[in-house]
């Protein structure tokens, strides 16, 4: 049976913990403002280059500003600011995904229905069997004699055979 | 002139007008092209045996056998088969085949959430070993050759490390060896991969394959698709553009769409391992029997190897692959240089031929 004072009070940590992450990014140094006028100026300065080749076609123009908004993206998603973001936006759609599944469990159980964490026991215990019953084949101990193809093998191959 | 840009005004109207016709054309093209007229991995092949969700499939032949003992390719849980047999002009598969090479291909499957228990243990010595295991049996041989890719290179360098009387040859192609070797170099465009995964937590990678039971391929999807942002951004609209109209060309880009946005599930226990080894080798100890047989178990590796290394930008670096050459106990250890990023060593028109034959004389000179 469910323990919901205690999955509660581990759902009240979890919450207390992300409230506490909040502001340590650091938002003044992660502006828009500075993010957009980056590429804008590498664009400029690229095609203000002369000891570039001649940009003479749209197409010429067009592969310049996706190099340098490529340059430009990369460069940002390397910065410790952008992977800490992204990994907090990781960890809190993970987190947000278990408290669903919280209150969808506990909509199950109120149905008479079987939840995602007995359904993953069963899984577990199917993973386990099949496991065991493997080291059974390998060690020769199944009724299966060692040496022989797996039961499971639908026929020989030869060349040309379909 | 201060700028590069010399453009002649009356041309430029022209090529905008040029540009919106294909731009036109290009939707319409890619309106008309339907799922079923971008088929993959078309090359024949028969089923020969099924474990669970892996199954083993043998190539008919192509060509007179010129390479004695079958190969076994070995692609990773990130991403799929099917992506070294693509199309039919894009091929390893088939170039492989057309030299005469016997070809077995393992398929892992689609893993589910009811797969999320499955360990990298049940991969290498469970699946992978009973594939070798099967293929040994059939042509009654004590060793065959083995090619892993990426992921899959990790799953043979383990297997081979604790079977070497199996292993006759083994190649690895794109394989991450070293997950720390990218922080040398300080390229931007390679390894985003070890860069992303060294700034998550344990206990976010715990979180995030709680949440979902697997490592979800969608989200391996979009790590790809950051690679290169803005490749991926303007594939399908200036990328459509410039198909010069040509229903084939937007078939071929709409293929490789097929099988990079498709990416199956890393299990549970696999995932957490993988995604975990490279913030820390300790933490792969999280597998007990990849750490304990196999860790330092490379030295094993009395076999020929090559390691083929791609120079293009990816998602780890060439480094991080290079770093086998160290770690091999073998004398005969060869490296093939390739142009191109991670899976364009597949999928690019240049690397195709020079992959499949460099492989071949490889193996021919190792009977």
């Amino acid at each position: 049976m469910r323990r919901y004072g205690h999955s509660t009070a581990r759902s009240s940590r979890r919450r207390s913990s992300a409230r506490s992450g909040r502001g340590t990014l650091p938002h003044s140094r992660y502006s828009c403002t500075a993010h957009g006028t980056r590429p804008s100026k590498r664009f400029l300065r690229e095609i203000n280059d002369t000891q570039g080749t001649p940009i003479t076609t749209w197409r010429e123009l067009t592969d310049v500003w996706v190099k340098v908004a490529n340059e430009t993206l990369l460069a940002t998603h390397r910065t410790p600011e952008f992977l800490e973001a992204q990994r907090r936006l990781t960890r809190s759609g993970a987190e947000c995904r278990l408290q669903e599944r919280e209150v969808a469990e506990a909509f199950c159980e109120m149905q008479q229905m079987p939840t995602r964490t007995e359904m993953d026991e069963v899984q577990r215990e199917v993973y386990e069997l099949r496991r065991r019953l493997r080291a059974l084949e390998k060690s020769g101990m199944a009724a299966a004699a060692p040496g022989t193809p797996s039961p499971k093998a639908t026929k020989k191959p030869g060349r040309g055979a379909r | 002139m201060n700028s590069r840009m010399q453009f002649d005004p009356l041309q430029i109207a022209k090529q905008f007008a040029d540009f919106n016709q294909r731009l036109q054309h290009g939707g319409e093209l890619l309106r008309s092209v339907k799922d079923r007229d971008v088929q993959i991995a078309t090359t024949p092949k028969t089923e020969v045996l099924r474990q669970d969700k892996t199954t083993l499939y043998h190539y008919e032949p192509m060509a007179e056998r010129t390479v004695a003992v079958p190969v076994l390719v070995v692609y990773g849980l990130v991403g799929r088969y099917t992506m070294a047999d693509l199309q039919e002009d894009r091929s390893l598969i088939r170039n492989l085949l057309l030299q005469g090479v016997d070809l077995y291909v393992v398929d892992w499957g689609n893993p589910a959430r009811g797969d999320r228990w499955l360990t990298i243990d049940d991969y290498v010595d469970g699946y992978l070993n009973e594939c070798v295991e099967f293929i040994c049996r059939t042509h009654g041989l004590d060793s065959i050759n083995v090619l892993g890719i990426c992921e899959g290179g990790v799953f043979t360098l383990c297997h081979a490390a604790l079977y070497p009387e199996r292993v006759k040859n083994l190649i690895v192609t794109i394989t991450p060896v070293d997950f720390h070797a990218d922080q040398a170099e300080g390229r931007t465009d390679h390894g985003f991969i070890n860069l992303w995964t060294r700034s998550l937590t344990p206990e976010d990678v715990d979180r995030l394959i709680e949440a979902n039971g697997n490592l979800p391929g969608e989200l391996m999807s979009f790590v790809f698709s950051n690679m290169t942002p803005l490749a991926s951004l303007t594939k399908y609209n200036l990328g459509i553009a410039r198909c010069r109209r040509r229903r084939k060309e937007v078939a071929q880009l709409s293929a490789h769409g097929k099988v990079a946005g498709r990416s199956p599930a890393s299990p549970r226990r696999g995932g957490q391992a993988m995604a975990q080894g490279p913030v820390s080798t300790e933490q792969a100890g999280q597998e007990p029997v990849r750490a304990r047989r196999t860790q330092g178990g490379a030295r094993q590796h009395h076999h020929a190897g090559a390691q083929c290394v791609r120079e293009g930008g990816s998602h780890h670096s060439p480094q991080c692959s290079r770093a086998l050459a160290e770690c091999v106990g073998t004398d005969d250890y060869s490296e093939i240089g390739l142009a191109g990023g991670h899976v364009g060593v597949f999928v690019s028109g240049k690397s195709q031929g020079i992959l499949g034959k460099g492989i071949v004389e490889w193996l021919k000179e190792r009977p």
